[in-house]
Formats: structure tokens, sequence, C-alpha cells
């Protein structure tokens, strides 16, 4: 087909975060540059439901496009959870080495078979790391401490991973919950702790890595089928190309707040954390707990390392 | 079909009687049939606006006051007010303020308690020789401090809306609450000064005994509802699981909870909470809807283009929610209104939890007024009284009332010192 | 004081049919269980905080979940008994005539609605796609389930009100049992 077609590309981050001022923002203006008859329109900050629910539509060709981390296409199509697994990968460079990979070709056409959904490129979201208000270097510090985790299988799984006992609250009370106790903890990547002001509620953040985050930038099969090739390559080359620019926004982004916390003091970064106890300890448990194909998959995306 | 038409619609079949979630419902479904979305897509919109666990909260709280109205709380807490206010001039316009102060701790509406409060207090008054108008305006008023004082079910739903703390907005509201009190006292204190038939009595120690522990029971309640959620015990809708489970207790313990009252408690709960969260469901799917039409941003530049002063701003938001609030259903107005306005509101550099307590007093002064006020509606309907006659002894009311609302949208520390001192 | 409850409440269409009253107990049973189980959950959630050991995460989902039903269980028998919250402004201005046609009118847009919304819960419940909740796993589409059944009510009793009731009960003369629930809390 061809002709015109606008395409409606959602998030759940506010405007001024770097998924979409360096993200959403950037493939609208690429693809209208193209000039190949492809309007972009964007949808940021949940204007078209939460997380799950903008997924559940891009399937139904409702939303053409979403930003989508690994655990929540995992409720999907299970497999596809593993990426966010802790150590699956030691660093972004691996992450997308991975994604540009021949062998991660068979898990995408596999996500597109069971859910028709096409998954277009990756992009980095930011190292996930321990807040707490004592440092966390070592598996055994995380014993007595109720750490919050988002309701996903596969978080529950690295909680278990690294020794944490998980306690679920909903993204909005979390900052409550850490200021009067109700959890003792919570990881997430250094932009989401800075914006959401978990500093104010947290003394210490502990330089774990154990995820590298990642989101998928997913296009519904029926709005792809409905573009003829010069559009489909213009969009395919407007999410790739913003790959590395997105990445750049994040670690600029991560570097400043490092920066700011440590000229006020408003959060202790921790740096000397046994990063391989911690990796050694996830991979074997999960080398345990995966089922076969799911370990090999695992196993795989960090091999050679 | 654009989103102008959709809302059309819904005031058109509003005026014809249909529910307001179907009201709303049935343009909007009209409108995803046209623009051709998936069959499914509207009703997982509705649902997933209620999946949410801040909204949980609504149920509970909705029963712990449903449960302290079964179980004669309001009843200790009026011999206690008696014995606290009896002795001044016009005392029972002060315990009528107290009781509902009292009881505000533990019901997050108006109209949950009104009518029960209508039935106690207005024979109580017009015995004594008070106007059955003031009563029943007084009755009215005073029956806006239980959705302002924590808990607060319009506070649930718009934290939920807008993404902020319950517990901050819990704490944010409690001045506003205790400033709407004030304001009515100062009305019965003008209005009592020339009634020197209504001079107080004095109550006897042992009857101000009694009246004090009958209330202790009570007492329990907002300690831990209140007490529960500010100091972190609990998130707010456990607080409101152990303060219902509490004062079924109470009701156990003083022998008003037979299996028939327990069975009448759980339906009226859950009729309510249905009828809220159905309305709470459309609207999400309206929401939607104007969001997909790219409203809030056309609404966001044609405010902004209009002027860039707060104050201009916050004047417009009162003007146009107090006109909405005459003729919309609280909650529903909220939903629709406050994504839209909310962050033009943080355009304007106005604290999101300053803008929930305007919003919320705003749209329950709509209570108040005709032609929907619902307030109206109801205590007219357990008093026995017509409409009018309640309205017009509501309306002077109004006055200090608005004069509040001013007071708070313009003196943003009233509302946000509470917050901050906790460090909410 | 007690306020009556909106069961002995005098609905708009004084004695029922047997059946009507059956289905009219299954849906309060419902509702009620529902919010029972809210409760209870909510409860053990709070009390989790305060004992050693793994805390069940499926609580909160459970319970998310459970006020989605509670809410879908008991459209029907709000429509029935014409209690949803509903702008009642004409029963001021209309009579006769002029009432019943815009009682049936009201009653007909809820039931085409309603009708609209089972087609919908129909497709997620029947053609459900391959999702699962994250906690508990149990396929989305399920979830579905009582909404549906819930809105087919609905369209059932807000037909019966167009037919075979005369109308809703006249303004300002409050029925015997005075109804603190004319129209519900918000
Ligand atoms: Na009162
Ligand atoms: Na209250």
């Amino acid at each position: 087909a061809d002709g015109e077609i606008t395409l409606s590309f959602a998030n759940s981050y506010t405007a001024d975060h770097p998924h979409t001022r360096c993200g959403l923002d950037l493939v609208a203006e690429r693809v209208a540059d193209a000039g190949v008859g492809v309007t972009v329109e964007t949808f940021p900050n949940s204007q078209l439901g939460n997380n799950t629910e903008t997924f559940t539509s891009v399937m139904s060709g409702d939303i053409d496009m979403d930003v989508q981390g690994s655990a929540a296409l995992g409720s999907a199509y299970e497999p596809i959870g593993v990426l966010d697994a802790a150590y699956a990968f030691d660093d972004v460079d691996q992450m997308f080495g991975y994604f540009d990979s021949e062998e991660s070709e068979q898990l995408k056409a596999d996500f597109e078979a069971a859910t028709g959904v096409r998954i277009l490129d990756v992009w980095y979201f930011g190292d996930r790391h321990f807040t707490a208000n004592r440092p966390i270097r070592t598996p055994g510090d995380l014993s007595g401490l109720r750490m919050r985790f988002p309701d996903s299988p596969i978080y529950l799984a690295n909680a278990e991973a690294m020794g944490a006992t998980p306690t679920t609250v909903a993204f909005e009370e979390v900052y409550l919950a850490l200021q009067q106790g109700t959890a003792d903890g919570q990881e997430n990547p250094i932009p989401t702790i800075s914006a959401d002001s978990f500093d104010e509620v947290q003394s210490h953040i502990s330089l774990t890595s154990h995820q590298i985050g990642s989101q998928l930038i997913v296009v519904s099969g029926q709005s792809w089928e409905l573009m003829d090739e010069r559009q489909q390559e213009a969009l395919q080359e407007a999410v790739s190309t913003v790959r590395e620019e997105n990445r750049a926004c994040i670690e600029e982004s991560e570097a400043e707040i490092l920066d700011r916390w440590a000229a006020d003091g408003a959060m202790e970064v921790v740096d000397d954390v046994d990063v391989d106890a911690f990796r050694t300890r996830s991979r074997d448990y999960f080398a345990e707990h995966l089922d076969e194909g799911q370990r090999a998959l695992y196993e795989s995306l960090h091999s050679g390392s | 079909m654009s989103a102008g038409l959709v809302l059309l619609g819904t005031v058109v079949l509003l005026a014809l009687r249909v529910p307001i979630a179907f009201a709303i419902l049935g343009p909007s479904l009209a409108y995803m049939l046209l623009t051709d979305q998936s069959t499914g897509l509207s009703l997982r919109t509705a649902t997933q606006e209620i999946n949410s666990f801040p909204l949980l909260a609504i149920p509970l709280f909705i029963l712990v006051g449903v449960a302290a109205n079964h179980t004669g709380i309001a009843d200790r807490i009026f011999g206690f007010a008696q014995v606290l206010l009896g002795r001044l001039r016009g005392s029972l316009g002060y315990v009528n303020i107290g009781v509902s102060v009292g009881f505000s701790w533990v019901s997050g509406t108006a109209l949950a308690d009104v009518a029960g409060m209508g039935k106690m207090l207005v024979p109580a008054m017009t015995d004594r020789g008070y106007p059955k108008r003031f009563a029943l305006g007084l009755t009215a008023a005073s029956s806006l401090i239980s959705p302002i004082m924590p808990p607060s079910i319009p506070a649930i739903v718009y934290a939920s809306v807008a993404a902020v703390s319950t517990a901050a907005l819990f704490a944010a509201a409690v001045v506003p609450a205790f400033l709407v009190a004030a304001g009515l006292a100062l009305a019965v204190h003008l209005w009592a000064r020339k009634q020197p038939h209504l001079a107080g009595e004095r109550a006897t120690a042992g009857e101000v005994r009694t009246a004090v522990v009958r209330v202790l029971g009570p007492l329990g309640a907002p300690l831990i509802l209140l007490g529960g959620i500010l100091s972190g015990l609990f998130t707010p809708t456990e607080a409101a699981a152990v303060g219902a489970a509490y004062v079924l207790a109470l009701g156990l313990l003083y022998r008003r909870l037979d299996p028939r009252t327990l069975w009448r408690i759980l339906v009226e709960t859950a009729t309510t909470t249905a009828s809220i969260a159905i309305v709470l469901a459309a609207s999400g799917l309206l929401g939607w809807i104007l969001a997909r039409e790219r409203v809030p941003q056309d609404i966001a530049s044609f405010l902004l283009g209009l002027t860039d002063s707060p104050i201009v701003f916050l004047l417009l938001v009162n003007l146009v929610l107090i006109l909405l609030g005459t003729v919309l259903e609280p909650i529903a107005a909220l939903m629709i209104t406050v994504p839209v306005l909310l962050p033009i509101a943080a355009q304007f550099g106005v604290d999101p939890v300053h803008f929930g307590i305007i919003v919320i007093v705003n749209l329950m002064i709509g209570l108040l007024t005709p032609p929907i006020g619902g307030v109206l509606f109801v205590l007219g309907s357990a008093t026995r009284s017509p409409m009018h006659e309640v309205f017009r002894g509501t309306a002077p009311f109004l006055v200090p009332l608005l004069l509040i609302l001013a007071l708070l949208t313009f003196v943003p520390d009233l509302v946000l010192f509470l917050p901050r001192y906790l460090g909410l | 004081m007690t306020n009556p409850p909106s069961t002995s409440g005098d609905g708009p269409s004084g004695s029922r049919p047997a059946p009507v009253r059956w289905l009219e107990t299954a849906e309060l049973v419902l509702g009620a269980l529902l919010l029972a189980m809210l409760l209870v959950l909510m409860l053990i959630q709070a009390g989790q905080r305060y004992v050693p050991g793994e805390s069940w995460v499926w609580v909160g989902e459970l319970a998310r979940f459970g006020l989605v039903w509670l809410a879908f269980s008991l459209v029907g028998h709000l429509v029935g008994r014409d209690e949803h919250i509903t702008l009642k402004l004409v029963d001021f201005v209309a009579r006769g005539r002029a009432m019943r046609a815009v009682w049936i009118f009201a009653n007909l847009v809820v039931a085409a609605t309603c009708g609209l919304l089972v087609a919908a819960a129909a497709d997620l419940v029947f053609a459900g796609g391959p999702q699962t909740t994250p906690v508990m796993g149990i396929p989305m589409a399920w979830t579905y389930v009582i909404p549906m059944a819930g809105l087919a009510v609905a369209v059932l009793r807000a037909l019966a009100n167009a037919i075979l009731v005369p109308g809703p009960p006249a303004p300002g003369t409050p029925p015997p049992a005075p109804t603190d629930h004319e129209e519900p809390t918000r």
C-alpha cells in the first residue's frame, strides 16, 4: 500500500524524560524529514493508557508504536522477559550487540509470531541500581531489608536471585513507602531515582548495575503492513539512528545527576560494590531456576564475556 | 467525529436522565466505533481506570463511613459535642458543626452521612426553637467538611489521577477543612448574637463523664486512619482496611452489629462503590478520547495565550469549576477536568497538591447549589423538606465557603504548610 | 441512627417477579463477597508488613481486580433500581407521557451502551490475546468474565425498565421509608 499514514507513538515517560525528548520526539522529526508520507504523532506520559494497557493496544492495532520493557512484553510472550533478568548483559554495548546479532532475529520472529507485534530496535534505559539507607556492597547486605521491586515475574525472580526480600508497592506510593519505612529500599535507573525524588528519602545508592535497562521499540504488525517499503525503511532508520543519541542523552543525564549528588551530598554514591558476587549469585540462581529454553537464551546473552 | 461532539452528546443524554456513566459511555462508544478502534479497546480502557491500587481505598473508606453510620457512632459524637459546646449561645449551631467535624474523620463523602446527620440534627435544632431553614442550611453546609477533611474520596481520586501522594493530599486538606468549620462557626456566631432566646446550658459533671466515655471508642478510628497514614504504619488503602475492621469491631462491642446489619453495611458499601467506580471507568474512556484528540494541548495553548498570570489562571479555574460543579457529578467533573488542567497548572507553577485542594473545595461547593446540588437533594429527601427550602437555608452559608475558597486559592501556604511540615 | 439499606428501599418497580428477585440476590451476594474479599486482602497486606518472611505479592493484584469486578457485578442491580448516579432534573419538569418517553429513552440508551460493552467484553474473553496478569499469571481474558456477565444483566434490566416499569418515582414525594440513596454517594 502507499499514500499518507499517521502513526501514534506512545510511552509512559514525562515530556522531559530522555525517552521522550531524545526518543519519541526525535523519531517523529526524522520520519517527517524523510518525506515519505508518514506522520508520527507522539503520546508521552501514559496519555493512552498505562504500560501493560498500551502494549495490548499495540497488539490490537489501536496504538501503532510503543516503548516497552522486556518484562512487560513477557506478559504476552514469556521468553522475552529473560532480557530483564539480573546480569543478563554485562554492559550496554553487549546489549546493543545482541539486538544487532543474527541470534536475536529468532527471538524477534518468535515474539512477532506470538503477538503480531514487530520489534524495531532497542533503546538504553540506564543501569538499575539499589538505593537504601545503608550501603549494599554484597548480597549479604540485603538481608533484613524489604526492597521494593516492580510486580512482574522476572523482577521478583531478580530479587530472589540477588538475595533480596521483595515487597511490591505501586509506583505512585514508592516515595511515601520509602519515607515511612514501609519499604527499606528500591531499585531503578539513576534518572528515575532523581525524577521521582527518591534521593530525598534514601541516603545511599549502591552501583550494582544489576540490570542493563533496555526498552524495546515495538510497532503493530497491522500498521507495519500498511506501509510501503520506503516508509518502512524510513521508520526503521529513524528508530535505529535515534538509539545512539538516546543513549548519549541517558548517560549525560546519569553523569549530571551523579555529579549533583556528589556536590550536594543528597545521596552517597557507593561505587565499591562487589559486583562479581552479585553477578555470580544471580547467574547461578538462573542456571538452576530457569527452564531449559530460557536458560539457554539467558546464557547466550552474556556468553563470551 | 470530534471530541466536541462526544461532549455535546454527553450533555444531551445527561439532561434526558441517562445515568452519568452511560451518558459518557454512549457517545464515547460511538466515537470508538466511528474511528475504527478494536472492539475490546473501550472496555479495556474503562476497566484500566479502576484497576488501580490507590483507588482501592475508596470501597474501604466508604465501608468505614457506612459502618460508623450503622453502629451509632454519630450519636456518640453528638453527645460529646453537646457537653463540649452546649453552654454557648446558639449552641446547637456549633454542635452541628462539631458533629460534622467529628464524623468527617471517619467519612470520606458528603452524601453518605448528610441524610443521617439531617435526621439527627435538624429535629434536635427545631425542637429547641431554631428556625428549620437555618438548621437545614447549616447541616447542608457543614456536610462539606467530610469530603475535605481526610479521609476524603475526592482526594483519593485526585491523587490517583494526578499521580501525587494520597497522604500528602490528606495532610494538605486538614487546615482547609478546619477553615471551613471555622467559617461556618463564625456565621453561626454572627447569627446567634441576635437570638437571645437560644442561650446555652452547662452540662453536669456526670453528663460530661458519660459523653467522654461513650466517645472513647470512636476516637480510635481517626487515630488508626490518620495516625496510621501520617506516621507511615500503613498506606492509605491499608489504613482504610484496618479502620473498617476497627469500626466493625466497635459495632460488635456496642451490640449494634447483628448479621442483618452486617449484610446491610456490605450491600450499601458495595452498591455505593459500584456507582462511583462505574463513573470513574466511563470518565477513563472519555479521558482517552480527549487525549487522542489532543484536547488538553489545545486548551493549554488557548489558556497560555490568554494570560501568563497564575492568579488569573486560578481565577479562571475557580470560575469554570464552580459552574461545572453546579451541573456535574463531582467525581466525574474531577476525572474529566484534572488531566486537562493539571499540566497547565504546572506550567503556571501551581503546586499539584495545592491545585488538588482548590479543585476539591470547588466541586464540593457545587453539591450545595442548584440545579444539581446532591446534598440539597439528599437532605431534602431525608428531612421531608422541599429542595428550595433547603437551598434558601444553605445560600447564606455559601458566603463564608466562597471566601474560604478564595483564601485557599491565593494563600497556598495555608494548604501546603502541613504536608511540608510532615515532609510529605 | 441507621440508614435504611438499599435492599429495603422501594425500587421503581414495586413488586418483582421471582427470577428478578433471585438475580438481585445473586448480584448482591457477589458484590458483598467481593467487598469482603477486598477487606480481607488489604488486612493481609497491612499485616504482612509487620510479620517477617515472604510477602504475598499476589494480594495487591487480586484486590485491584476485585475492585473492577465489584463495580461491574452491580451495574445491572443499579440499573434495575434506578440507583446509578443520575441527573434527575427532568423529573421536576416532565409529567405523564413526556416523563414516560424520557424514561423509556434513557433506559434504551443504557441498554444499547451496555450491549456494545458486552460485545467488547465478549471480544476480550473469547478472542483474548496471549497476555497474562503479571503476578498471578491468570489469562487477561478471564478477568473480563464478570464484567461481561454484569453488563449482560444490565442490558436485560434496562430493557425490563423500559417495557415493564411505568417510570421513576415522582420527585419531591419521598417514598414511605425515606431512601437515602436516591442519588448515591460521591
Ligand atoms: Na452538620
Ligand atoms: Na473525611
